[in-house]
């Protein structure tokens, strides 16, 4: 009986032991340094009427001091993935309907979502508006905080062709119609009228608009192709001759966007394009703005990467 | 000798915490001894007569050749009367005796001759019954007069089944999901085995039974008596009461409302939403005809009102924040929908967006009749049925699209139109009947048949059909959902009927030294199931006014932006059924033989072996396109088979040893295999799961979405367009040789009498699964690499895409977005340790108290209906499909339960009764996980996080465009809240494991207090009775104290994206996670936040009672 009881408790014990082992997980291999990624982020103080402006990448300085209608010398190299942008004024308010509020890119149903970047990619953001645009009061509307906005474009870039230079065109005057870069002499289009967009899950493409021809606001619309999103990144660089042009903002026959103006007169400005270099040609300022804020081109020549 | 009578009778009236006996029948209790003369030798040929005194039932036998008598199917409570006679002798009684559920009371006599001089007459039985020859595993009983007297403010035999030392939290027992308990009513199964809840009335908040028709309930965790089966939890055995030859009545009512509750939480004020809830009913018990029939009767009806609204349109929070919801754009769309206008033809109305009354409301109903046939033949006959039903607000689920954001219930930001509510009715029906007979004095039977039947179905809330409308979403201004109108997308056609047939047989031979019982324990199951998800469609709309245009403009250009958002449509592929359902049957064969040797001295063995045997009959389709694919290491799933029969044995041997042979140390045990169930809801997800019945429409771009239509069928395709199966399907399956839960169970114990009159015992129980169950996605390809910076395996970025091939596309077949299959693993074990005093006093007081400790790891807790929330809701750092060992979610590791009940009578006409109850428990555990899917698997919310060391170790980002925090302030955050938090501080380095972290220690103290004023009429006991119930006593002490402490936020970190794009081509970018503040901007900075709900909140409930007799 004494060996019975004895054995019993000790199996019990044994099976006690055997019980209290942890359980398994895999090993962790963690990072042991900060993130080696990075994207690159180029600021633009596209708005007539804005303030000198510091600009912040998720909270840290990226940048001081950018007037109008100036960019920055080199990108910003912040960690990729989902990245907040901030501009504050470098004195004093923002002002206009943000009041002492900073601008803020806001983006999704709430107007809260952040930009998301991409390890390895170029990205340039446009204060574009007026500091005066007003909040809306749609009930869609109700979380746009109204004022100046950010706007970023991606850079998208082939690889280098010899005897080109990469140009593009973007719209940023809040009250124009659709307008058109030209040759002035030529009357011709200097870029393509339209670029395809594909859809990666079925491999669909379509055709859509160039955004030279687009209301800023339209620019990084989607367009549906086989029941999916695709979005358009329309201000991407098109490879053309290097040299120097006579070029010329017109009207476009493309009627797109509401409450809009066209131009009164074509503006006319001459570029010189170097080879393997990048350009962003924008069009700035209100029709009817008047003075400073009144509407005009301007060109950038994108810092080397 | 009367004294001692007394105090025998006393001493078992008091066992009111006792721990008794090993259950050798579920409805009934046994008398056995030997008769001797008084120089030890046996008699055999006395006459033995055991008189059931209030009843006046009787049960009689002549001793056997060795002395012996049985008489193994008694009726439960007393007193009886045991009176021996044989020619030339005294005669004997022993009076007074009363029988627990299960309990086998020996009596043993030695009888004098009639010539010699009556000294002191020794009357020896089982004086303790703790210390008892009959206990060998895990069981305790709750008598009638616990839940006479302790405290219930639900009135719920869940808070009695609770005394049970290994009980953990919400019906579970031993640390093993509820789902694995067996809880039968007088023998009839009455456990929900469906599983959509644990027990009948779940889903409406009622019981399936009162607690004034409980005579007894016995809980059995380690019973190695082979009659038992059906779980591998616990079993729970209660027996309703029966009439006697007296009439005996009860009337009751009881109240409560949110007045007789706390209004403090640690100190600070927190409304509680109002409502008020009524408890009412009767009970008659007495003869038709004396000594012969006796009925017993009881109703109880139960209602409660809770508001439908508690964040009321035009409202605002407690800051000022105003609500989403505005008496202004609600009765602008109430007021298009109600009217007909130039191309709007259809109207309908949605109801009211203003407060109204949301009842649940339960009625049961219980008959019985006990038949003494004759001396040896006993029939009890018992009906029971139960008419619940309550109104709830529409699903938040977004069944098989995205869920509309923030959910749809009433909230700071929704308000949801009263059309959306539904009626879930649960109805049960039972009727048992139970024969049990004895044949001279060597053979007993006991015969049982029932029938249970479920009819659960829905309705509008309020009552009345469900309307022919689709549901539509409306979001508002701030991207939460703002409200809904139209049916609930779950309730059309949703409906269940189960109906078991039970038939039992159970035959004893009594030999010398052996007790031999075989038997036949049979259940019959039939289902037929409807779910037919979003079957009249789903449309989300962005706002108000983008519905009320796309309604008037009928059409879409490309400049406005009244498209819905969202649509969603599951529609019926089989072309003559509307809503196709899952029709099937099952059936468990039983049966067992079993032995018990008492022929050793001080020794009681218990030997047998128990064969269960599921069978599924039904023939099912199978699907033409999956039957023929491959799936992960080469696996066919035949979606139209369902699992084969195969036998499952369950040996079994118990002991139990007198020690010193004068029943003041008791060594007890045993081992054994113990075969249960599975909620047959996980072989119905087969059935309606075979991608067969159902195709999809989920359409989540503006121009793909259809123009609205009241019509609920206006985009099901047309029947010649259908493809049976559709483009993608998921099916659901189990492998062939699928086996019902086993497990291995051993415990022993000990009790041992110590002094001042108490019996400690100490008790360890021991259970290894041999068959769990387990669920894999076979069609989840491996993974492509490991997550970088992390470690954990990668799966591929895609999902069913035609061009790019397994790994890289994580689904194996394209065509199938999830093949989930039901599967055994023999990993598992739980083991539990016991400590426990009683002391039974004999002047109206018990006491008792116990401590366990239970460890509990599993691979997948299993406390979900459907395959998809089965697979989902396992919590891993590596593969989904293959889990490993960890904590059960349902584990309590350190429990205390501790009873105490004291009654006193004086000046002859009044009485007072305190009690009390106190459980002292660890809180819930639960996992840290991150926000959706870092590891690419497609499933949310499974991944277990790794706590970093350092920054170097995660990179953290801003949450929105409102943080104004730099990185390093997120991780200066984030590095304060692990240090604060003990268990993450402690695994820093490391993963977290599933339900690792435990939520702080549960204080509950329940009180009572009853005040009896009585009369005696007519020589019958009139009484009154007020009862006040006082629940979490702590709390009304200080408002810091009973509180229940739930995590702040067990999702900590929210997975937001690569540092490259994961998609065809797999990252080798590390993953990027936010770290949010509290909605007001302040650091997260404490781990549980107190719950401000009912169960932090000391309630008080009064009640009045008038007893007959």
């Amino acid at each position: 009986m004494k060996i019975t009881r004895y054995s019993l408790i000790a199996g019990v014990m044994a099976s006690m032991l055997a019980a209290c082992s942890e359980p398994e997980t895999p090993t962790p291999v963690p990072a042991t340094a900060p993130s080696s990624l990075t994207a690159n982020i180029l600021f633009v103080n596209a708005s007539p009427d804005a303030p000198q402006l510091n600009f912040f990448i998720n909270n840290i300085a990226a940048g001081t001091g950018l007037t109008f209608p100036n960019i920055q010398e080199s990108y910003n190299t912040p960690q990729a993935g989902p990245l907040q942008f901030r501009a504050k004024a470098a004195s004093g308010q923002i002002g206009g309907t943000l009041g002492s509020n900073d601008v803020v890119y806001r983006a999704g149903s709430t107007n809260n979502t952040n930009f998301t970047t991409t390890a390895g990619k170029y990205y340039t953001v446009f204060v574009t508006d007026t500091t005066t645009r007003p909040k809306p009061t749609t009930p869609a509307g109700v979380t746009d905080q109204g004022g100046l906005r950010l706007f970023p474009v991606e850079d998208i870039v082939r690889s280098a062709v010899a005897g080109k230079a990469f140009v593009r065109f973007i719209n940023l005057s809040p009250n124009a119609q659709a307008l058109e870069l030209v040759d002035a002499d030529t009357k011709a289009s200097i870029l393509p009228t339209k670029i395809a967009v594909k859809n990666t899950r079925t491999n669909k493409t379509d055709t859509v608009r160039n955004a030279q021809r687009r209301p800023y606001l339209e620019i990084s619309k989607s367009v549906t192709i086989d029941n999916d999103r695709v979005s358009t990144n329309t201000a991407a660089f098109t490879a053309i001759d290097a040299g120097s042009y006579a070029l010329q903002i017109i009207n476009s026959n493309v009627t797109l966007g509401t409450g809009v103006k066209p131009l009164t007169a074509p503006i006319d400005f001459t570029e010189n394009f170097e080879e393997g270099k990048l350009y962003t040609i924008f069009v700035r300022g209100l029709i009817g703005g008047g003075g400073a804020k009144e509407i005009d081109v301007e060109s950038i020549k994108h810092p080397t990467k | 000798m009367l004294k001692r009578l007394l105090t025998l009778s006393i001493l078992f009236l008091a066992l009111l915490a006792g721990k008794e006996v090993v259950a050798q029948g579920i409805t009934t209790a046994s008398i056995s001894g030997v008769v001797t003369d008084t120089k030890g030798e046996v008699l055999p040929g006395a006459t033995v007569v055991a008189v059931h005194t209030p009843s006046g039932t009787q049960y009689a036998q002549i001793t056997r050749a060795d002395g012996r008598y049985n008489f193994p199917t008694a009726r439960v409570g007393g007193p009886y009367t045991i009176t021996v006679t044989f020619v030339g002798y005294k005669e004997q009684k022993q009076e007074g005796v009363q029988l627990s559920l299960g309990q086998s009371f020996t009596a043993n006599f030695k009888l004098s001759d009639e010539s010699t001089q009556l000294s002191e007459v020794v009357v020896s039985g089982a004086k303790d019954p703790i210390l008892n020859s009959d206990r060998t595993g895990a069981a305790t009983n709750i008598r009638r007069e616990q839940f006479e007297r302790l405290p219930s403010i639900t009135r719920s035999f869940q808070d009695f089944s609770a005394l049970t030392p290994q009980a953990g939290t919400n019906f579970t027992f031993g640390g093993r999901s509820n789902q694995y308990n067996n809880f039968s009513i007088d023998g009839s199964t009455s456990n929900n085995v469906f599983g959509l809840s644990a027990l009948p009335g779940g889903q409406s908040n009622a019981q399936p039974i009162s607690v004034d028709a409980i005579q007894e309930i016995n809980v059995s965790v380690a019973p190695y008596d082979v009659r038992q089966g059906a779980f591998t939890g616990a079993g729970i055995n209660a027996v309703t009461r029966s009439g006697t030859n007296e009439f005996q009545g009860s009337a009751y009512w009881f109240y409560r409302n949110e007045s007789f509750a706390g209004k403090k939480i640690e100190g600070v004020k927190q409304p509680l939403v109002e409502f008020r809830n009524r408890n009412m009913g009767f009970r008659l018990g007495g003869p038709i005809v004396k000594n012969k029939l006796f009925f017993f009767v009881n109703v109880e009806l139960e209602k409660r009102i809770d508001p439908a609204v508690t964040f009321p349109a035009d409202g605002q929070s407690a800051s000022g924040t105003p609500y989403q919801q505005t008496s202004a754009e609600l009765n602008r769309l109430r007021d298009f929908l109600i009217n007909t206008e130039t191309g709007k033809d259809w109207t309908f109305d949605p109801g009211t967006f203003a407060n109204f009354d949301a009842p649940s409301q339960s009625s049961k109903y219980l008959a019985k009749l006990d038949w003494n046939i004759n001396q040896s033949h006993k029939l009890t006959l018992r009906y029971n049925q139960l008419n619940s039903y309550r109104d709830v607000p529409p699903s938040n689920s977004g069944g098989f699209g995205s869920s509309p954001p923030g959910g749809r219930q009433n909230s700071n930001n929704a308000l949801p139109f009263s059309s959306s509510w539904y009626r879930i009715n649960n109805n049960m029906l039972s009727v048992i009947a139970e024969l049990n007979s004895s044949f001279g004095n060597k053979y007993s039977n006991t015969l049982t048949a029932g029938y249970t039947r479920f009819r659960d179905f829905r309705e509008q809330a309020g009552g009345g059909a469900v309307p022919k409308f689709p549901t539509v979403d409306i979001l508002g201004p701030n991207g939460q959902t703002l409200t809904t109108f139209g049916p609930d997308p779950f309730t059309p056609n949703n409906l269940l009927n189960q109906d078991v047939f039970q038939l039992n047989d159970n035959f004893s031979i009594y030999l010398k030294n052996n007790t031999v019982t075989v038997g036949t324990a049979n259940e019959f199951f039939h289902f037929n199931n409807v779910f037919t998800q979003q079957i009249q469609g789903v449309y989300q709309f962005n706002s108000v006014s983008d519905f009320i245009e796309n309604v008037r403009n009928q059409s879409r250009t490309s400049t406005n932006n009244n498209y819905a958002s969202q649509y969603l449509l599951q529609y019926s592929a089989l072309k003559d059924q509307p809503a196709p359902r899952a029709e099937w049957s099952a059936l468990q064969l039983g049966f067992y033989a079993q032995d018990e040797y008492t022929g050793i001295k001080n020794l009681k063995l218990t030997g047998g072996i128990r064969v269960d045997i599921p069978i599924f009959p039904t023939k099912l389709d199978g699907n033409p396109v999956s039957d023929t694919m491959t799936f992960s290491k080469g696996e066919q799933i035949l979606v139209g088979k369902l699992p084969k029969s195969t036998p499952l044995f369950s040996p079994r041997l118990g002991f139990n040893w007198d020690v010193k042979g004068d029943k003041t140390t008791q060594l007890r045990g045993g081992t054994g295999i113990f075969t249960g169930r599975i909620p047959f809801v996980w072989v119905s997800n087969q059935i309606s799961n075979n991608g067969l019945f159902f195709g999809t429409i989920n359409a989540t771009s503006n121009a793909a979405t259809p123009v609205f239509s009241p019509n609920p069928n206006a985009n099901n395709p047309s029947p010649e367009t259908i493809k049976s199966p559709p483009a993608t399907f998921s099916i659901n399956s189990t492998v062939r040789n699928f086996k019902f839960p086993q497990v291995w169970r051993s415990n022993i114990a000990i009790d041992q009498q110590l002094p001042w009159g108490l019996v400690g015992t100490l008790e360890f129980i021991y259970t290894k699964d041999l068959n769990a169950v387990y669920i894999r996605d076979a069609n989840l390809a491996d993974p492509v690499g490991t997550l970088a910076g992390d470690g954990r395996p990668l799966f591929g970025g895609v999902a069913g895409d035609a061009t790019v091939i397994a790994p890289k596309d994580r689904r194996i077949n394209d065509r199938i977005v999830q093949a989930l299959v039901l599967d055994n693993t023999n990993k598992g074990y739980q083991w539990s340790i016991t400590a426990q005093l009683q002391k039974n006093f004999s002047n109206g007081i018990y006491a008792s108290a116990a401590y366990t400790y239970t460890d509990s790891r599993d691979l997948n807790s299993q406390s979900g209906s459907t395959a998809g929330g089965l697979f989902s809701g396992n919590q891993v750092v590596g593969n989904p499909n293959s889990p490993v060992l960890s904590y059960s979610s349902n584990l309590t590791p350190h429990r205390v339960i501790a009873s105490a009940s004291y009654r006193v009578e004086y000046l002859s006409r009044l009485a007072t009764t305190i009690s009390a109850i106190y459980e002292g428990r660890s809180g819930a555990n639960f996992s840290y996980v991150y926000g959706n899917s870092p590891n690419s698997d497609g499933v949310n919310s499974n991944d277990l996080i790794y706590i970093p060391r350092n920054q170097n170790e995660i990179i953290l980002t801003t949450t929105d465009a409102n943080d104004k925090r730099t990185p390093t302030q997120i991780w200066e955050q984030l590095d304060a809240y692990i240090s604060q938090d003990k268990y993450l501080n402690s695994r820093r380095g490391q993963y977290a494991q599933r339900n690792g972290a435990i939520a702080p220690w549960v204080h509950r103290l329940n009180l009572r207090l009853l005040q009896d004023v009585f009369q005696n009429i007519g020589g019958k006991r009139n009484s009154l009775q007020i009862s006040v119930e006082l629940i979490n006593a702590l709390n009304l002490i200080n408002s810091d104290l009973g509180l229940v402490k739930n995590p702040a936020r067990s999702s900590i970190l929210n997975f937001v994206g690569y540092e490259t794009t994961h998609n065809a081509t797999p990252t080798t970018g590390r993953p990027i996670y936010t770290f949010a503040t509290n909605s007001n901007g302040t650091p997260l900075s404490k781990s549980y936040l107190s719950g401000t709900d009912i169960n932090s909140r000391w309630q008080l409930q009064i009640g009045l009672r008038y007893t007959f007799n």
